[in-house]
């Protein structure tokens, strides 16, 4: 088996010492580290993801798979700068008030998996991290999560402070989490709302293209 | 009368609930709620006393669930209004905040091989414990016979507990990782939950309700449902001395319903992300209430008539089957327009009146 075929297997299946193993003979070898993370870790992931939109993988496995991604991941990073840049900066964190922060980890997961620098606020960010995170780090985009409807207000709170730090306009918003839809995130003024990570780095993606084009 | 109905009456359901249930001819469908995180901003709103004095003070707890009774006329009210609470006994860390329910913050330990040095809590004495105890004991003494509502005590189920007490992400890797270990912690867990259940009862709630959303299959596998959640929830259900529960699972739970009800003396499912028709079908002539399943962010967010339109479509879809009560998939968010819950309630008096025509 190829060892990118390897590495992307490892992730399916959620086993990290074999994704480390396959990492290390990837370096190893001068295989191409951004085509060992997006059609090693990142399909791997992908296709986790899809398994769990069929009831196949449950959060168990989203874990697990995560777990081994993660640890691929940390030693292809040092290799990542000689390589090339990052796609772009992203900012991103649960809203104040909420501590669920799985699928919030998944999604910035799935993002540097796919080339991004990513800036994380972790759980229960106040409104002024995020924006204080958006201002130092330059980031071109910001995805914030929730996971219940009562904090849902906080996505908001977060906007109008962008608008009245006058950066709105630099940055796209990305809203997620089970109480969000395309309607809020129109509601309140975010840009984008998301179901899950594949649909995250699929939209990013399609946005830094447009921006090239 | 059936033994049912004497059942029910004996644990404290009204006359008019029970015509509901069994959808007699001029009953209406009835409607039930789970109101923690709305009762405790409800009355944070009331009174201005910060959220973080409510939830560790009886008297506070029990008269926001009482205040909800007033206003809306809910017949089951509880005082657990978050699931921190065993974790917390267990020595987890927890965010209090100002208007909302508290947060988890750090766990009790924070890896699988830990879990040996776990005590059990002593319900008397660690973490909020004793509040919760302290609130049957006073509706008992002072609104048990004032007022026509059933008080469930109420306790995490062990999946859900036990989540929060080494954090779920630990928790799920040790399913696959460690299954031995997380059985061990799990063990203890449902030793806990059972005193607590038991005092709780003993002090004087009504019935017992357990909250297992981490049993969902939107965390877990059926396989691990049948694993790591049945064989606790069995016990726990053998061990109350309560002739039966409510088992509250909200997310998706279809491929677990069928095992659920199996659980000895579950009397009610609170089902959330589930087709009510397949669960009453799946339940068949056996006698397991169903509650379910508005969304409790359409309630917080929808209009009046599109709550209106999707409880209607609830009440067709059950018609005259009876077993069933209307409730929210989840509790009652916080800030949930009154406009919105009244119409939730009057629908049910609109258009679930037996019998019901579509």
């Amino acid at each position: 088996m190829a060892l990118i075929e390897k590495l992307n297997e490892s992730i399916i299946v959620g086993d990290g010492q074999t994704a480390v193993n396959t990492a290390k003979e990837i370096i190893n070898n001068n295989i191409d580290i951004k085509d060992a993370i997006l059609n090693g870790l990142s399909a791997g992931m992908k296709i986790v993801s899809e398994k769990y939109e069929k009831h196949k993988y449950f959060l168990t496995e989203i874990i697990i798979a995560a777990d081994a991604l993660n640890s691929a991941f940390e030693l292809f990073k040092p290799h990542l700068s000689k390589q090339g840049k990052y796609k772009a900066k992203v900012v991103i964190g649960v809203v104040k008030g909420d501590i669920h922060e799985i699928g919030k980890n998944i999604v910035a997961q799935f993002l540097k998996a796919a080339g991004y620098y990513i800036i994380d606020l972790g759980r229960n960010a106040p409104p002024e991290k995020f924006i204080e995170a958006v201002k130092n780090n330059n980031a071109e985009f910001l995805a914030m999560s929730t996971l219940m409807s009562p904090t849902l207000e906080q996505m908001k709170i977060v906007i109008e402070k962008l608008k009245k730090e006058g950066i709105r306009d630099k940055i796209k918003v990305i809203i997620g989490g089970a109480p969000t839809d395309e309607k809020f995130a129109k509601d309140i003024g975010a840009d984008y709302c998301c179901k899950d990570a594949n649909e995250v780095v699929s939209l990013l993606d399609s946005i830094l293209d447009k921006f090239k084009s | 009368m059936s033994l049912i109905e004497d059942f029910l009456l004996e644990l404290g359901f009204s006359q008019e609930l029970i015509d509901g249930v069994f959808a007699k001819l001029g009953a209406f469908i009835p409607t039930i709620f789970l109101s923690g995180g709305f009762s405790i901003n409800e009355y944070h709103k009331k009174t201005n006393i910060p959220a973080y004095k409510i939830v560790k003070n009886a008297e506070h707890l029990v008269k926001a669930q009482i205040d909800l009774h007033k206003r809306f006329k809910i017949d089951l009210l509880t005082c657990l209004v978050d699931l921190n609470i065993m974790s917390e006994a267990f020595g987890a860390e927890i965010y209090y905040e100002y208007d909302v329910l508290p947060m988890p913050k750090s766990p009790a330990v924070d890896s699988l091989d830990k879990i040996e040095d776990l005590e059990i809590p002593d319900p008397k004495k660690d973490g909020r414990l004793p509040v919760i105890l302290e609130c049957s004991k006073i509706y008992k003494e002072r609104y048990k016979n004032k007022y026509n509502v059933i008080y469930g005590g109420v306790i995490e189920g062990p999946i859900t507990a036990a989540s929060n007490i080494i954090g779920v992400e630990n928790f799920m890797r040790g399913l696959i990782k460690a299954p031995e270990l997380i059985h061990k912690l799990l063990d203890k867990v449902t030793t806990a939950l059972i005193e607590f259940g038991n005092m709780q009862l003993e002090f004087g709630a009504d019935a017992i309700g357990i909250a297992e959303p981490t049993a969902s299959s939107t965390c877990i596998s059926l396989e691990f449902f049948e694993e790591f959640s049945y064989p606790y929830l069995k016990k726990i259900n053998r061990k109350l001395n309560t002739p039966g529960t409510l088992i509250h699972i909200c997310g998706y739970t279809e491929p677990i319903i069928k095992k659920w009800v199996k659980i000895p003396k579950t009397f009610i499912i609170s089902v959330d992300e589930v087709d009510v028709r397949y669960a009453l079908d799946i339940i068949g002539n056996k006698f397991v209430i169903v509650a379910g399943n508005i969304s409790p962010n359409l309630l917080l967010r929808g209009t009046p008539e599109e709550i209106e339109q999707k409880t209607k479509e609830i009440i067709y879809k059950i018609g005259n089957n009876g077993k069933f009560v209307l409730c929210p998939g989840c509790d009652l968010a916080p800030g949930t327009p009154e406009k919105n819950i009244m119409t939730f309630i009057n629908t049910s008096k609109k258009y679930g009146k037996f019998p019901i025509k579509n």
